[in-house]
């Protein structure tokens, strides 16, 4: 073997280091992404064609709400209403409409009630085929005293592509 | 150094050489990790959803200001055939609904499809109403459900009402938290 071909080898890097990192990288972003998406519940949502995009901004807490097909809410991985459960009782979802309205949404003053309204909306994410009574239970809840949430966003997917599937 | 020690070293040599050939080159896995990196990010920031806006009414029971009177057009959905529950093929935690049809109820008129709903509203849009700053704008909309009504078939009718030019939609009173009798 000649001395340059020696040398020539010697400079060769060593990879292993590199692919630790990139594993570690692919770990870490795999568990902010899980951290990220929280908040929101594998439901197969219906499509829409004029929808606003959501865009949340950066670093701000949302009040979203996940609606199952059989009702059952969900915020944060924790249920605060399942029927089989609470029966008529929404005491779980009031306290947690009632501290989004307090903790999480800005008020304004609202001429037509001549009172401060929270001003931030409410998502609902249901599934598709979640019947609307279950919805409505959480609509009637926004009407309470402590709540009053009045501008509610209802979450969509993108439009169905021509040929894709659904 | 004689030939014995010649031979050993060339021998020695080939070896080496041999064991060097078998070094892995790791390059191009190295490429695919990036790539798969990059592939699941983008597959992860794919869940942007779509939301569409609508409001609840503000009745508090505690206004005592003279309310303006507005015209609405309320619209009602009601349930026409609730479907065959079948378990989803992607899903079987969930199920989904085959045949499942609703009507639309603007005013009293009876509509069945969404092509025919979009030809109404877009009549119906041209209808302005003065609100309380003096602006003319198209009539806010009420939407009542009736039991057995999804979620997908009133965010169908938010859509059509969006992009007929209908800006504000509120859900108002009905039979909407009657559960459905048809449902298991």
């Amino acid at each position: 073997m000649s001395a340059a071909s020696l040398r020539e080898e010697e400079a060769e890097m060593d990879m292993t280091p590199m692919i630790d990192c990139v594993f570690q990288l692919i770990i870490f972003f795999f568990l902010v992404i899980d951290l990220q998406n929280q908040e929101l519940e594998p439901v197969v949502l219906p499509r829409a064609r004029f929808a606003v995009p959501d865009e949340p901004p950066p670093g701000k807490v949302r009040p979203i709400v996940n609606v199952l097909q059989d009702g059952e809410v969900i915020y944060k991985r924790q249920t605060f209403y399942k029927e089989d459960v609470d029966g008529d009782s929404r005491k779980k979802l009031q306290d947690l409409l009632a501290h989004f309205a307090k903790n999480l949404m800005e008020k304004k003053y609202d001429p037509a009630v001549q009172m401060k309204l929270p001003d931030d909306p409410l998502l609902i994410r249901a599934d598709k085929w979640t019947e609307m009574h279950h919805i409505a239970k959480i609509m009637e809840t926004c009407g309470q005293k402590d709540v009053l949430i009045w501008r509610l966003e209802l979450a969509v997917g993108e439009p169905e592509q021509k040929g894709g599937k659904q | 150094m004689n030939y014995h020690d010649y031979q050993k070293r060339k021998r020695k040599k080939a070896k080496k050489k041999k064991f060097e050939e078998a070094e892995m080159n790791l390059t191009p896995m190295i490429d695919v990790v990036f790539l798969l990196l990059i592939f699941f990010l983008c597959l992860e920031f794919k869940t942007l959803e779509g939301k569409l806006a609508t409001n609840l009414p503000k009745d508090v029971g505690v206004n005592t200001s003279q309310a303006m009177p507005i015209e609405k057009l309320d619209i009602r959905v009601a349930q026409v055939n609730w479907g065959k529950q079948v378990k989803s093929k992607h899903d079987p935690r969930r199920f989904e609904l085959e045949g499942h049809k609703v009507a639309y109820f603007v005013n009293a008129r009876r509509i069945s499809t969404i092509p025919e709903l979009e030809r109404v509203l877009r009549k119906a849009v041209k209808v302005k109403v003065t609100d309380a700053k003096g602006k003319s704008t198209a009539r806010p909309i009420t939407i009542k459900t009736s039991a057995g009504v999804t979620y997908g078939d009133v965010t169908e009718l938010i859509d059509t009402a969006i992009d007929s030019g209908f800006e504000e939609i509120t859900f108002g009173g009905g039979e909407g938290t009657r559960k459905n009798p048809n449902a298991k």
